[in-house]
């Protein structure tokens, strides 16, 4: 299993995609940053004199942090904002959810459709979130680990005697 | 662990330097501070003196394209307002919109509110939501309602009216409750 985790092969394609889509979502939030300030401000869970602030750096951190994690610097620090933003927005839509709020939370993939989020919808990119943070954390784990080298396993079977 | 927490810094801080240099240098950028106006609903008082026909269709066919007002996807978004502003469009004849069910309607409503439940509208294709706001003036000011307090019945319904071409629709979001407890005209 930690062979297949920590493959160079699927530790690419996992940050290629986690990290695509946060470049994405930055960039949609970037082309119109008032947009994205009333989106933070339907959420109605920040004192309003922080939400341009956080409109104006949150684009940022997940611009670098995608980028960073394609590029493969800083894998590690890049790949834990990204969990830790994921586990914010999993919360709030979650909060936005059991309150039943309208909000245009520009929080995954289906933030593409710029219509206001349904309760259905929402549902889609809490689901859609989680399956990045299970991406992002085999990321996190595994990306310095090698497989178990040819070595090891001779290594290991001489230690139980096989050879 | 030092080593991940100083990569993230390093992030945090590469984000915030840029992202405050781009804001200053992009037309589009935000004020530091959410500007009052953009957190403030409609204005509470109305400045033009107006006379409203909801049943007025006449003009029904102008077109939206010239509509300064339009967003994105091509409609008009219903703007909030409280109850002093509801109360004087309410006096000017406005189209008072109930999108509760009909056994809430019924119990109480704000005098003249038509009833449009929410989840039957929402159920149904564009065209057949075109055809039951047919009769009413789609320049003529609408104020959409429910319950209030946590219903948001009022906002879906009036986005829902306001993309059928609806140029005028209102959200009074306070609600039944609040237009009752304010002593203003109820009919059972």
């Amino acid at each position: 299993m930690r062979d297949f985790l920590s493959n160079k092969y699927l530790q690419f394609i996992l940050r290629l995609i986690i990290g695509g889509m946060f470049i994405y979502v930055a960039y949609n939030k970037l082309i119109n940053p008032e947009e994205f300030a009333k989106a933070i401000k339907n959420y109605d869970m920040l004192p309003f004199w922080i939400i341009n602030i956080m409109a104006i750096i949150l684009p940022y951190i997940e611009l670098f942090s995608g980028l960073f994690l394609i590029l493969g610097i800083y894998k590690k620090g890049s790949s834990a904002i990204i969990g830790i933003s994921l586990v914010i927005f999993i919360i709030a839509l979650t909060i936005a959810y059991a309150r039943g709020l309208n909000i245009d939370c520009g929080c995954g993939f289906s933030s593409l459709i710029q219509e206001k989020a349904s309760k259905d919808e929402l549902i889609i990119r809490i689901i859609e979130d989680i399956f990045m943070l299970i991406g992002i954390a085999v990321v996190y784990m595994f990306c310095d680990k090698k497989g178990i080298e040819p070595e090891e396993i001779k290594e290991k079977q001489i230690i139980k005697g096989e050879i | 662990m030092v080593k991940i927490l100083k990569q993230i810094l390093i992030i945090l801080i590469l984000s915030i330097i840029v992202g405050f240099v781009v804001n200053a240098i992009n037309p589009k950028g935000v004020p530091l501070v959410m500007e009052i106006k953009d957190i403030k609903e409609k204005s509470d008082t109305l400045k033009v003196n107006f006379v409203n026909d909801p049943y007025d269709t006449t003009q029904n066919n102008t077109s939206l394209m010239q509509n300064p007002n339009l967003n994105k996807q091509g409609f008009v978004e219903p703007q909030n307002i409280k109850l002093n502003l509801a109360k004087q469009l309410f006096d000017r004849k406005a189209l008072f919109i109930d999108g509760r069910l009909p056994q809430d309607y019924s119990t109480g409503r704000i005098k003249g509110a038509i009833n449009i439940p929410y989840e039957e509208f929402h159920k149904k294709t564009k065209e057949e939501r075109a055809e039951m706001m047919k009769g009413y003036n789609k320049h003529g000011i609408i104020v959409c309602y429910c319950l209030g307090g946590d219903c948001e019945m009022s906002i879906d319904l009036a986005y829902d009216i306001a993309k059928l071409g609806f140029t005028s629709v209102n959200i009074y979001s306070e609600g039944y409750k609040v237009w009752e407890n304010a002593g203003y005209p109820v009919e059972k």
